[in-house]
């Protein structure tokens, strides 16, 4: 089910949005997986028959126009619950829509729900969720990936066609190649992060998931482009994408392999891995990319010393869970709503972020992790010097089981070292589906390019996924 | 560079959590094999390269998005008409 193809039903007369949207709010409610936190079945139908309205009149918004589509829920969106899977926030209703949300209802696109996730977004397999864990759609004993899992899913499984996540250190890619989805991590700067719950601020970045490379692109080019808004989102007018997507012709790419990510890759992964790069026109070329061993140390210091300083909001005054015993101080509000507020996973970063950041220890930790992120930086710069896309998988490893990670945080940090590099580096970089292992489930394919260079990145993946 | 029972205690105060003796104990397992894991960055050469990519646009100071004061404030766990309430920050909590 690709919104290409249901744009076109809505276009031909074989579906309304209420057909479609009844069908998503329907399937979204039944599903036994754990994707949604909350479906709004009110808000969508009035959506839907607006969006029915519109078309039959001749008024049409685009490709979005009528199509069920879910929201992460660290996205704010006005007069439904935003929880970001947080039992701070679990009564929480936004007075404003995320610019992302705002263009999604400009473009005519229907919110059904929203999308369960790793609480803050801090996760790797959707476990950290308060309010339970999302499952995978091929064995729901095992993991869909996070922290955008509940997105990943409700496309992986059929429920919408088009969803939007976030990405900070994979949380996009990660979850979209275990599910078999196609997941985008935009440049740094290029989506409005207006009304996304903050986590890491100079790593987070919203993305689209789609069942398709020409859905993700439809998706990317509506959210997409400058929002005065948000002073980090770029003022540089966005390409086309899925033009670049529709038609990516088959002049020759040159496609860097880094060393640095074939070791330790086992058999069946690289078997997986050469097999997807096995396209028309592709030139695989092999590049060094010689400070990866210290992106995911970086990333875990610099991503958990933003997070536990954006956290410090959370104090139980103005918004969110209070916890306060009769002869509470000022300060035993802040420690007893935070301690009961936030889960173990956000209470573990906000304390590695704490100490990275104390005195005695920030020129160790956070300085050093600064210095490491510039070096892997450097080293892509050095890279595409030679070649258009820098490709490996998305993930070492298929969906794992539940539970498999979850005792070692060390490990579940390192589901991400194939993803963490680009976050660092603030590049585009998109997960596209390779083919599945012997238990019928996903590998995926992440091809990473150059700042701003979405457009040729859509056009390779596309022409990944049309080799398949 | 080691995270004992005492780091814990301390970076728990800064960060205003609470932590049973059990979570402690466990945090600073958990905390001290991050922070060795971390320690591969005592090796990095890394340096003088370029800062990571990152626009600032600045745009006027004016108000665009209306007054939300009523929306902002309904919000609040705690208020008294247009204040939010809180526990006594000076003397006896009572």
């Amino acid at each position: 089910m690709t919104a290409g193809a249901l744009a076109a039903d809505l276009r031909t007369g074989a579906a309304t949005s209420r057909d479609l949207t009844t069908r998503a709010l329907d399937a979204a409610e039944a599903s036994p997986l754990g994707a949604f936190l909350t479906v709004d079945r009110e808000g969508a139908l009035a959506a839907a028959d607006a969006a029915d309205a519109e078309l039959s009149d001749g008024r049409d918004r685009g490709p979005l126009h009528g199509l069920p589509i879910a929201v992460k829920d660290n996205l704010c969106t006005r007069g439904l619950r935003t929880t970001c899977a947080s039992r701070f926030l679990e009564g929480w209703v936004p007075p404003y829509d995320a610019t992302v949300v705002t263009r999604l209802r400009a473009a005519g696109a229907v919110i059904v729900g929203k999308t369960n996730m790793d609480e803050f977004a801090m996760g790797s397999s959707n476990e950290n969720s308060a309010f339970g864990p999302v499952r995978h759609p091929v064995d729901p004993e095992r993991v869909p990936g996070g922290s955008s899992g509940g997105s990943a899913v409700a496309v992986a499984a059929g429920i919408v066609p088009l969803a939007l996540g976030s990405d900070t250190g994979g949380s996009v890619r990660q979850p979209a190649s275990l599910c078999g989805v196609v997941g985008l991590r935009p440049t740094y700067g290029r989506v409005s992060r207006s009304g996304l719950i903050a986590f890491a601020s100079s790593l987070d970045q919203v993305g689209p998931v789609a069942a398709d490379v020409a859905g993700a692109a439809a998706l990317y080019d509506v959210v997409a482009g400058p929002d005065p808004l948000d002073s980090t989102c770029s003022d540089r007018p966005p390409a086309h994408a899925s033009t670049a997507a529709a038609t990516p012709g088959d002049a020759p790419v040159r496609v860097g392999l880094p060393a640095q990510y074939l070791e330790g890759l086992s058999g069946e992964a690289r078997g997986v891995l050469d097999a997807a790069l096995d396209v028309p026109g592709f030139e695989v070329v092999g590049v060094e990319l010689p400070h990866t061993e210290y992106a995911v140390a970086a990333y875990y210091v610099l991503a958990s010393a933003e997070a536990s300083s954006n956290l410090a909001r959370f104090d139980g005054i103005r918004y969110g869970r209070r916890v306060q015993r009769p002869g509470a101080t000022l300060e035993d509000v802040y420690v007893e709503s935070r301690t009961a507020g936030f889960g173990a996973e956000v209470q573990r970063r906000i304390m590695l972020g704490t100490f990275a950041l104390s005195a005695g220890y920030y020129d160790a930790y956070y300085g050093k992790a600064e210095r490491a992120r510039r070096a892997v930086t450097a080293d892509f710069e050095a890279a595409f010097a030679g070649v258009d896309v820098i490709a490996s998988l998305t993930s070492p490893t298929t969906a794992f089981p539940l539970g498999a990670r979850t005792a070692d945080p060390l490990a579940m940090y390192l589901s991400d070292v194939f993803t963490i590099p680009a976050s660092l580096a603030g590049l585009p970089s998109i997960s596209v589906p390779v083919g599945v292992d012997g238990d019928g489930l996903p590998w995926g394919l992440q091809l990473t390019a150059p700042a701003f260079a979405e457009a040729p990145l859509f056009a390779a993946a596309a022409r990944v996924e049309a080799a398949r | 560079m080691s995270v004992d029972r005492e780091v814990v205690r301390h970076v728990a105060a800064l960060a205003r959590l609470r932590l049973t003796e059990d979570q402690e104990a466990v945090l600073t397992r958990q905390l001290a094999d991050i922070v060795g894991y971390v320690d591969v960055l005592e090796r990095s050469s890394g340096g003088d390269a370029p800062a990571p990519p990152g626009a600032s646009a600045v745009r006027a100071d004016e108000v665009v998005n209306g007054d939300r004061s009523a929306e902002l404030l309904a919000a609040a766990p705690d208020r008294d008409g247009d204040r939010l309430r809180v526990p006594a920050v000076l003397g006896d909590p009572g």
